[in-house]
């Protein structure tokens, strides 16, 4: 795996917010916020965050379903955030996404025949409706669907097997990069393993490369190779998938690893309780985004945002106080210690860490 | 060992739709001891918020809980109150959370006008000191500037608070039985810790029942002592949930446990449960699980097995193996 198939930089996305019987811009959803990240051919690039950090909004970016505020979106070489009429329609048979509702992203009033073999037509890649007929049907196999399925509507089938179809719909084109937004997220957890399982088989079998947007660090973790973790608009964090999860560098990562209750009673984890909620995107707090919530911060947090550094082995972090930065640090704001967390697994440190004693459970 | 705050035996509840009877719960039974956290695990539509609702007598039309079934709270046989009578229980000394709190709460009332309502109704309290003790619940339950929220309206609250919010409406009258039915699947991770925190600081605080319904047996592990495992409205499998996660004895648990995507160990391939969950209208004859089962033999086919209390207590159905 060499080169870069797709690179991302400096993308923003602002939204306005409008007010007033005019409907004057009062302010802006900083949904996205100057990212900066890249996918290899054949790659997995797990993008995980909360609700509301942003990483729906991305997925809609790279397939330009959505323009870009600021900054570039370059795939095999070119930059794709300005292309209009047949270079468009022509990058997204390269380009395809899977949507996380299975229910609301089919049309009711399409066969399964129709609803993957429409684009056939569109980009003319069949020349009749036979060799239309037998693409699709060599799809469905392909997603585990029969022959028959062809005539039925969306709503004759599971769950499971509307995204299958979905799925189906996305591989028809034959594409290079398919973008993955919650794709089992809807599902129940004996039919996520096997969408899960699906994915992974046509990687390897189309040599695909996914952009995996979930909010599930398990299945991230076993669909991908890197991972970026994205807390308000912002990557804070990325690694190689054993990296991340063995050694997560950047507060935010470790919180979320260990706020994931695992299906393991023997094991007891000392876990990170973050306080309070996310704040808003439109109204985000000055210095480092995540400084209200962190249980490390210092008195710079408060004002100076930090930037993705390279904490050794492409593992990046956007923290003051984690990988190589500690020389500039102060004493801590709460009296915590820094050097504890550096590089450790949140199972074993975190636990005396948290300003108000609110952290810990389970000792 | 505390006494026993809710027992069911034999629960059914039938759905009677145009197409035809849906078994949602079809032979439940199971108990619930004072600060102990019972979790209903299951995949949607295995019957476990229909237990729920039977529980609380809530079942929506067209389902209805047959005769023969029995449910007993604290000394009272739930199905036989009159529904005037039933309403001094529900919210009183039973009540329920809900996986979604802004369509649980009424947007029109402030918080505190909504905690207040069943202090006012169950323990006769005036206006100021309602929301006196409002105040003093939202606190409780970890809300911050509870002073200012109580006097908020739902929309102005996350998903979160929302969800504080209604664990304090549950909490008002310090009931017994607290049934939380998928009370953090609607929100992140990090809030879902700091919920449950909430709720276990409740239950060990207040020896209050927990009947904790879920499809994420991460929860299970995290926060129930004993376990019973739903498939197509029938438990498979019940049992502590030590034993159970350690030694699935179904092989639905076992497929369930199996097919998890872990944060540690291997990432090899998932070994999924093949086929999907039967049709209601169309249940196999034999063992509900049997299609999709890999250790199904010929027995399984045609003869159903029953939930048999095995000698260490727990509670399998499936036909002895080899």
């Amino acid at each position: 795996m060499t080169g870069k198939l797709l690179e991302v930089r400096g993308l923003k996305k602002y939204f306005p917010i409008t007010g007033g019987i005019l409907g004057r811009t009062v302010g802006q959803v900083r949904a996205v916020d100057g990212l900066d990240f890249f996918v290899r051919p054949g790659e997995t690039l797990g993008l995980v965050g909360e609700s509301g950090c942003g990483k729906t909004t991305v997925a809609r970016l790279l397939l330009r379903l959505l323009t870009p505020t600021a900054g570039e979106v370059i795939y095999k070489g070119q930059n794709i955030v300005h292309l209009r009429g047949r270079a468009l329609q022509h990058l997204r048979r390269e380009l395809q996404i899977i949507f996380q509702d299975p229910y609301g992203s089919l049309n009711p009033r399409l066969t399964v025949a129709e609803i993957i073999g429409e684009q056939l037509s569109i980009h003319g890649l069949a020349r009749d409706r036979q060799e239309r007929l037998a693409m699709v049907r060599e799809l469905l196999a392909a997603v585990g669907l029969e022959g028959h399925h062809l005539w039925r509507y969306p709503h004759e089938f599971s769950g499971g097997q509307r995204q299958r179809i979905g799925i189906a719909r996305a591989l028809a084109l034959n594409p290079q990069l398919v973008v993955t937004d919650e794709p089992v997220s809807a599902l129940d957890v004996s039919i996520q393993a096997q969408i899960v399982n699906l994915l992974l088989d046509l990687q390897e079998r189309y040599k695909l490369a996914y952009v995996f947007v979930s909010h599930d660090l398990s299945i991230v973790r076993y669909m991908s190779h890197r991972v970026a973790v994205m807390y308000l608009g912002k990557i804070v964090e990325s690694a190689p998938v054993a990296v991340l999860f063995e050694r997560p560098a950047h507060p935010y990562t470790q919180a979320l690893l260990s706020a994931v209750p695992l299906p393991d009673p023997a094991v007891r984890r000392q876990r990170i309780v973050l306080e309070g909620d996310l704040p808003s995107p439109a109204n985000l707090p000055r210095g480092c985004r995540f400084h209200p919530r962190c249980f490390i911060r210092l008195p710079r947090c408060r004002e100076e945002e930090p930037h993705l550094h390279d904490c050794g082995g492409g593992h990046l972090a956007a923290c003051h106080i984690v990988g190589g930065q500690k020389s500039e640090v102060g004493a801590p704001e709460n009296g915590s210690r820094t050097e504890s967390l550096q590089g450790r697994a949140p199972d074993v440190e975190g636990a005396d860490i948290n300003p108000r004693g609110t952290g810990v459970f389970r000792g | 060992m505390a006494d026993t705050v809710l027992s069911i035996e034999n629960l059914r509840t039938h759905f009677y739709t145009r197409d035809g009877v849906v078994p949602a719960v079809d032979g439940v039974s199971l108990s619930v001891r004072g600060g102990e956290t019972l979790a209903i695990v299951g995949e949607s539509g295995c019957g476990k918020s229909v237990t729920a609702l039977s529980v609380m007598r809530l079942v929506p039309a067209p389902g209805r809980v047959l005769a023969g079934s029995r449910v007993y709270f604290a000394g009272l046989d739930l199905l036989a109150l009159s529904e005037r009578e039933m309403r001094t229980v529900r919210g009183n000394k039973a009540a329920m959370i809900f996986q979604e709190p802004l369509t649980s709460l009424n947007p029109v009332f402030t918080i505190g006008r909504q905690i207040g309502e069943s202090l006012r109704l169950h323990k006769g309290l005036g206006k100021k000191a309602a929301r006196e003790k409002s105040v003093e619940l939202l606190a409780r339950v970890g809300m911050p500037q509870p002073e200012r929220i109580v006097d908020e309206y739902p929309h102005a609250l996350s998903g979160g608070m929302r969800q504080r919010a209604m664990i304090a409406m549950a909490l008002s009258c310090g009931p017994r039985l607290l049934i939380a039915d998928e009370p953090t699947t609607a929100l992140d991770v990090t809030v879902q810790a700091q919920i449950l925190e909430v709720i276990r600081e409740l239950r060990d605080g207040s020896g209050m029942a927990v009947m904790l319904i879920t499809h994420n047996l991460g929860l299970v592990a995290e926060m129930a002592g004993r376990v019973a495992v739903m498939y197509a409205g029938k438990i498979v499998e019940q049992g502590e949930v030590s034993a159970v996660f350690d030694s699935p004895g179904h092989p639905y648990t076992e497929g369930l446990l199996n097919s998890l995507p872990r944060l540690t160990g291997r990432t090899e391939r998932l070994p999924a449960i093949p086929g999907v969950v039967p049709h209601p209208a169309c249940l196999p004859a034999g063992c509900l699980f049997e299609p999709r089962c890999a250790k199904a033999a010929e027995r399984c086919r045609v003869e159903r097995p029953e939930l048999l209390l095995r000698p260490d207590g727990r509670q399998i159905s499936c036909w002895p193996q080899n």
